[in-house]
């Protein structure tokens, strides 16, 4: 008796010790600080107003979701970011990316009415804001209720919406206006993304002409990224958008001018624009554009 | 499912009331009423709040990316049921107008927008007939033809 | 000696005494060492048949019938109408007896048979029957050669005894006695007269109301420092520790008794009682329980007489020694005593129904009867002739059989007890005689004998070891004890790894989101209840291991209480066994718990605490134990000391949502401060979420993020709420906006005084922020001050911000430290207990009570606040620190150092025995005496609402 007590106890020491040895340095403050890193908050030589304003002008995901949705694709959970990854990010830079993306995937999940999928995605969205200190901003339970249930839908949508408006506003307001460039990036690519998965599988004109069209996005993300160059995440993030955009180069759009006409219907104006552009893609170019939008994001999500 | 039911205008009433601040423009409020204002089918995208910089400036321009082939809508309200004084400019990206909601003297306070070609466009928010430089905006969208 | 015995009987036995056999013998005699005297003597009696050939040796006893001795030299024993002689020879050198018969009569040794003219051993305890006389005891005859050789100078007396029993009942009346040395007293009555209680107050164990008691002069109840280790008192219960031997039981006690021997003197000592008791044979055994038994109950009995013995008491007292005794261990067990007495000690023996044997063994009797009555104190045989002479009776001057010499006590008790008859010839329920009646009859009769008195300090020969020593011997004497007993051992060993393996096993589970099968500590979400079942644990094992201590161990305890010897050190000894055993219990469940867990890197600190509490639970335990009578009792109360400590340990109820009554808003109940629980795991989950190696590095920056972050987001938003308010209510009228005005204004005032950033405070916020002073300007000021506040929290928390992103970046890219964050946060960091001690699920982040805004979310981050008074202890559950008397200390160490000063607290009741002497006034307290306090109580109540109306006090208006 007294024998099989000893030997459980000996494996437990030796377990304990085998498992707490450390064979590296343990990171402390000291190190750190013995490394003198200087530690000066990014200063950024633009106005809040003009950052404000491109932040303002880069379009929702929901777009695209509903888009490829009203065409009749089916919804399709493995384009979406893994729940399990939500270990992977523990810093500012990749937390931010990935509430981007995952605001993305909850969108998608709400416009096809995939309300278990919402739900996981409203907690992973919630988990990344909390770790960025704008957990306030989404009141979980509200959320929660409202995706419990599909007719819900305009609610929710709107709902989320608002929240990463105010979000959006408060991070300018907290000089932290770098995360949301980066959740609206993440947000951008990760949509980008879903439509080229989706065209992969179903050709599409209207499809291959709006990934095109994200030229005139990326241009506007790289200008804000370009702000932030001094911070070494985003500086990589930036090279590689910048090689993403090279593809873009070669996109080719052509714009004709017409008059718009306005008629009243209801007691709304209605307005149609009758200018038309033509934005060429060709299938290198789109297979060009998938393979750098899956491989940034593959850099981000794991 | 796309129907913007009474419910959700009571919802919206709840939503906000919370975050009703004691700023000397209430535009939260006016935003509940664009809200209400948006179509059936359109999804509430952004929404403005035009409060003139503190309700000091009588212009205020908002720039978004519009895409080729969807439906936009964009719903003002101000303290007036007529929104009075209250005109809303739509440039495209080379600053040509593209619509107005000023139209014969009369401001209409929805107007809907068809995107022909992919890119920036400019909101442009003036108070002409008002002092009250307080008001709100909403942009929505329908994918659908 | 025997071999030598044997072979002279073989020699004599053909009477053929050739110089070649006597050769032998005399080279056997040298061979074992045999002195030349004492083989002359032996040879002597061995050779020769009669006495009158022995009668030059002193050692010699002659048993006959002659009425006096015929050899000047021996001793002499009358015993009448015997055959022949009986001859008992003492081999001095060995002190051994031997015994032989020169008549033809059949004489019985120890119930066997003796042949004539041959030689047998006479040993401890032997008896020898004659067909007509009375019976030959070894200490009767032992005590013929021993006489006088040991006199104790001593003088027992007790004076006008009264006893009352805490029920008021009387239990002795007017009881006296005087005794010298070498005494047997046996102490008799029927059940309920009193004898245990007699016994008692002689021995000083119960304190009589009223008369004292002397030996030589000093007070045994007052002057106890004079009469050390000169009492003995031998329960009828036995008093022994059932799991070690025999010899193991006597030699811890010896040890305690005399610092001053060699281990070899004490061995020698302990050999020497079990010896003379006839312990020698079992000494190795162990004692065993009473239903399990490895000894006879006579020799139980006799090594209980043993414990006494070591220290050679010179007055004892002994209650039933007989009592479930075989009639030969028992007549064995008064012959013992009676042996003793020859050897000067004075006895007092509680004896019930003796047989005739051992009745007459006694010098004296005293006789008791109901109620505490004295009625007989005096010889044993005349003891029947007094009764039958007081009744009258035929044959009354006849004590004892004529033939057989038998006496029966059982006569004495059935003319004290007899009934009348009443007039169908049947008995009644009547007495003939009452106590009362045979008491005055007693009374009459006559006083004390005459014995002198002495005044000197009795012999002692107790010396007693070191508290330090004490301690030790406790403690060694304990823990052979616990672990000759396999099952205890093995349940206490190893309870803690079982449970650690059957909770962790339990509660690991396959968690890594998104469902790959793996387990990752990190997503465990049970870690928080892993910690206060841990802390749980502790507690249980450590009470349950300590519950029964002091009661097993209570018997023990009273008979060494004679020995005065130290509590502290007995307690000690508890103690450090007890807080061996939780060292190895909490060691074993942390190690087994946080391995299969993966705790990493927190053994130590796990361990320590535990340790902690399952030390404040065995003290705790040692409290109930020595609080309560009984086992059942202790475990009842188990769970009444367990679940407070649960549902006051701050996890499975929030200390926020608790009855109003005891909680403290932004602060640990009181209460919940005595729950060793609530320390525990607050110290744990502190620790665990802030020293482990993931967190540790950047606890101090998350921290300064945190407190920017509640500023910016819920405390200056709050506060501009209220500003706004106050700018619309100022010029209001009624009452009501008033007080919140006066409510606001108060939490702005009280909220931007403990704000330590003052800078853009332009205005005297005590003065300005008043309903009479509060204008739309100060209103902009405030303003302004707080937007400022904002901006300098805004750049606090970006600042901790970016630093702790460069640290992240730093840590990853330096090769000496080979980290990648993602790996250390899974390994080391619990997201369950981080939303924990971030009170991350709470709803109002943020709540006004009295005057103050309260922080509700990351109490981990807190800081207790500095507006406490000097000797303020107290904070919010899971702050990260403590201050007390000026000083700032981590929760872990402060928390651990508030259990270990609960345990000293708990200690010293245990040492003043608080809670057994609270229970017992509790218990005094009679139903007269609650309804007397209940009465004055509701008089006093009458009597305050009578006065209130008449005179109502004067409404105080609210001051600002």
């Amino acid at each position: 008796m007294k024998k099989t007590y000893l030997i459980l106890l000996a494996a437990a020491v030796l377990a304990g010790s085998g498992t707490g040895c450390e064979s590296n340095r343990i990171p402390d403050q000291q190190a750190f600080a013995a490394a003198d890193t200087t530690t000066k908050p990014t200063t950024v030589k633009v106005s809040k107003e003009v950052l404000s304003d491109i932040i303002q002008s880069i379009p929702s995901p929901l777009e695209v979701s509903f888009l490829i949705k009203d065409m009749g694709v089916k919804y399709d959970k493995t384009s979406l970011n893994s729940l399990s990854n939500i270990a992977n990010y523990n810093t500012n830079y990749r937390k931010a990316l990935n509430l981007g993306i995952y605001s993305t995937d909850l969108g998608y999940a709400n416009v096809y009415g995939q309300t278990q999928d919402a739900l996981n995605y409203v907690g992973s969205v919630k988990e990344m804001a909390d770790g960025l200190s704008i957990g306030q901003f989404f009141d979980f339970a509200t959320i929660k209720r409202l995706a419990s249930n599909s007719s819900n839908l305009d609610s929710l949508l709107l709902v989320t919406t608002t929240n990463f408006e105010k979000i959006n506003v408060h991070l300018q307001e907290q000089d932290r206006a770098n995360l949301s460039i980066l959740i609206l990036t993440g947000g951008w690519l990760e949509a980008l993304h879903l439509t080229c998965e989706v065209v992969k599988d179903h050709p599409n004109e209207a499809l291959r002409e709006r990934i095109g069209d994200q030229k005139v996005i990326l241009g506007r993300l790289l200008t804000l990224l370009k702000y932030y160059e001094a911070d070494p995440s985003i500086r990589t993030l930036l090279a590689d958008l910048t090689e993403m955009q090279k593809h873009y180069d070669k996109v080719q759009v052509t714009k004709e001018y017409k008059e718009s006409t306005t008629k009243e219907v209801n007691g709304m104006l209605q307005v149609v624009d009758n200018s038309i552009t033509k934005v060429t893609v060709t299938d290198e170019d789109l297979n060009n554009i998938s393979a750098s939008s899956a491989s940034i994001r593959s850099k981000i999500i794991n | 499912m796309r129907t913007a039911s009474k419910s959700l205008g009571a919802f919206l009433v709840l939503f906000f009331a919370g975050s009703v601040a004691f700023a000397q423009c209430e535009a939260d409020k006016f935003t509940i009423k664009c809200m209400e204002k948006l179509a059936t089918g359109y999804t509430f995208m952004k929404s403005y709040k035009i409060d003139g910089n503190g309700g000091s400036k009588p212009k205020v321009e908002y720039s978004y990316v519009f895409s080729k082939g969807t439906n936009y809508m964009v719903t003002l309200a101000n303290k007036d049921p007529e929104l009075k004084g209250m005109s809303l400019s739509l440039y495209d990206s080379s600053r040509r107008l593209v619509a107005s909601n000023k139209v014969d003297n009369k401001y209409f306070s929805a107007i809907g927008y068809t995107c022909g070609a992919t890119g920036i466009y400019y909101l442009t928010f003036t108070f002409d007939e008002t002092q009250d430089y307080c008001a709100a905006a909403v942009l929505g969208f329908n994918s659908k033809k | 000696m025997i071999v030598l015995i044997r072979l002279l009987e073989l020699v004599s036995s053909d009477k053929n005494f050739t110089p070649q056999r006597m050769g032998i013998i005399d080279t056997v005699s040298t061979v074992f060492n045999i002195e030349k005297e004492d083989y002359k003597v032996i040879e002597r009696f061995v050779l020769n048949a009669r006495s009158e050939d022995l009668q030059e040796f002193e050692e010699v006893l002659v048993a006959s019938s002659d009425t006096t001795s015929r050899h000047p030299q021996a001793k002499h024993i009358h015993l009448h109408d015997l055959h022949g002689e009986i001859i008992f020879l003492r081999v001095r050198s060995v002190d051994i007896y031997f015994v032989k018969y020169a008549g033809t009569e059949d004489i019985l040794l120890n119930g066997l048979m003796i042949k004539p003219f041959q030689t047998y051993l006479f040993s401890h305890g032997s008896s020898i029957k004659t067909p007509k006389s009375p019976p030959l005891y070894y200490s009767e005859v032992i005590s013929q050669f021993m006489s006088g050789h040991q006199d104790y100078r001593l003088s027992f007396l007790a004076h006008n005894l009264e006893f009352r029993f805490p029920n008021g009942g009387i239990g002795l009346r007017d009881v006296s006695l005087l005794e010298g040395s070498s005494k047997l007293i046996g102490i008799m009555g029927g059940s309920g007269a009193g004898k245990t209680t007699l016994l008692n107050v002689l021995a000083g164990i119960e304190k009589p109301h009223q008369g004292e008691i002397l030996i030589n002069n000093f007070n045994i109840h007052t002057q106890q420092d004079k009469l050390q280790g000169v009492i003995g008192y031998i329960a009828q219960d036995d008093l022994l520790i059932e799991e070690l031997t025999v010899y193991e039981n006597l030699y811890y006690n010896a040890r305690l008794c005399f610092e001053t021997y060699s281990e070899a003197q004490l061995e020698k000592a302990v050999m020497n009682v079990l010896t003379s008791l006839g312990l020698e044979q079992t000494r190795n055994l162990r004692v065993g329980s009473v239903l399990e038994k490895t000894i006879s109950g006579g020799q139980r009995k006799r090594l209980n007489i043993a414990l006494e013995l070591i220290r050679e008491p010179a007055v004892m007292f002994v209650d039933e020694p007989t009592s479930g005794l075989s009639s030969r261990d028992s007549e064995n067990v008064i012959d013992l005593l009676k042996e003793l007495t020859l050897k000067g000690k004075l006895i007092f023996v509680v004896i019930h129904q003796p047989s005739s044997d051992i009745y007459k063994m006694f010098d004296k009797i005293f006789i008791m009867d109901k109620g505490g009555y004295p009625i007989y104190y005096g010889n044993p045989v005349e003891a029947v002739t007094y009764f039958k002479r007081a009744t009258n009776q035929v044959d009354s001057e006849r004590g004892q059989c004529a033939a057989c010499g038998n006496v029966n006590p059982e006569q004495i008790f059935n003319i004290i007890e007899a009934k009348v008859v009443d007039e169908y010839g049947q008995f009644t329920q009547k007495r003939k005689m009452t106590p009362l009646q045979w008491n005055e009859y007693y009374m009459k009769k006559g006083r004390l004998e005459n014995l002198p008195l002495y005044n000197e300090v009795p012999p002692q020969t107790l010396s007693l070891p070191s508290r330090l020593k004490q301690t030790l011997i406790f403690a060694t004497r304990d823990f052979f004890s616990k672990v000759s007993n396999r099952q205890y051992l093995a349940i206490n060993l190893l309870e803690a790894p079982l449970l650690a393996v059957l909770l962790a096993f339990i509660i690991r589970y396959q968690n890594t989101p998104g469902g790959s099968g793996e387990y990752t500590f990190r997503y465990n979400d049970n870690i928080p209840a892993y910690i206060l079942v841990a802390i749980l644990v502790a507690l249980f094992m450590g009470l349950t291991v300590s519950a029964e201590e002091i009661i097993r161990d209570r018997k023990i305890l009273r008979r060494e209480a004679f020995l005065n010897l130290s509590r502290t050190s007995y307690l000690s000894s508890k103690l450090l066994i007890l807080f061996a055993l939780s060292a190895v219990q909490t060691l074993s469940f942390v190690l087994i718990g946080n391995a299969i867990l993966e705790i990493h890197g927190m053994t130590f600190s796990y361990w320590v605490m535990l340790f902690t509490v399952s030390c404040f639970a065995n003290v705790l335990g040692l409290n109930i134990s020595a609080s309560f009578n009984s086992a059942v009792t202790v475990y009842i109360m188990i769970p009444l000391l367990l679940i407070p400590q649960m549902i006051l340990s701050g996890v499975i109820f929030s200390f926020d949502k608790l009855n109003d009554d005891l909680s403290t808003k932004g602060k640990v109940p009181l209460v919940a401060d005595l729950m060793a629980s609530r320390w525990g795991f607050e110290a744990l989950a502190v620790e665990q979420f802030t020293n482990n190696p993931y967190q540790a590095p950047y606890y101090e920056l998350e921290k300064t993020q945190s407190e920017a972050y509640y500023k910016n987001t819920y405390l200056i938003p709050e506060l501009l709420e209220k500003l706004e308010t106050s700018v619309v209510n100022h010029r209001a009228t009624e009452d009501s906006v008033k007080t919140v005005l006066i409510r606001d204004l108060a939490i702005l005032r009280n909220e931007i005084n403990a704000e330590p950033h003052r800078e853009g405070l332009t205005l005297d916020v005590n003065d300005a922020l008043t309903s009479a002073n509060f204008t739309p300007v100060v209103a902009d000021q405030v303003r302004a001050y707080l937007g400022l506040l904002k901006e300098t929290y805004s750049a606090q928390f970006n600042q901790a911000d970016v630093k702790k992103e460069q640290m992240m970046t730093f840590f990853e890219s330096d090769p000496a430290h080979a980290y990648r964050v993602t790996e250390y946060k899974n390994r080391y960091f619990n997201e369950a207990l981080a939303d924990l001690v971030k009170n991350a699920t709470v709803k109002d982040r943020i709540t006004e009570h009295q005057g103050r805004l309260y922080q509700q979310i990351d109490p981990i981050f807190q800081a207790p606040k500095p507006d406490a008074f000097f000797l303020d202890y107290r904070t919010h559950f899971l702050s990260p620190s403590k201050q007390f008397a000026g000083l700032t200390l981590p929760t872990f160490y402060f928390n651990l150092g508030i259990v270990w000063l609960t345990s000293a607290f708990l200690y010293l009741t245990l040492y003043l025995e608080a809670f057994r002497n609270a229970f017992a006034l509790f218990g005094k307290l009679s139903f007269g005496w609650v309804r007397a306090w209940a009465d004055t109580a509701a008089r006093l109540l009458e009597g305050i609402r009578q006065w209130r109306p008449r005179k109502p006090a004067p409404r105080v208006e609210p001051a600002e």
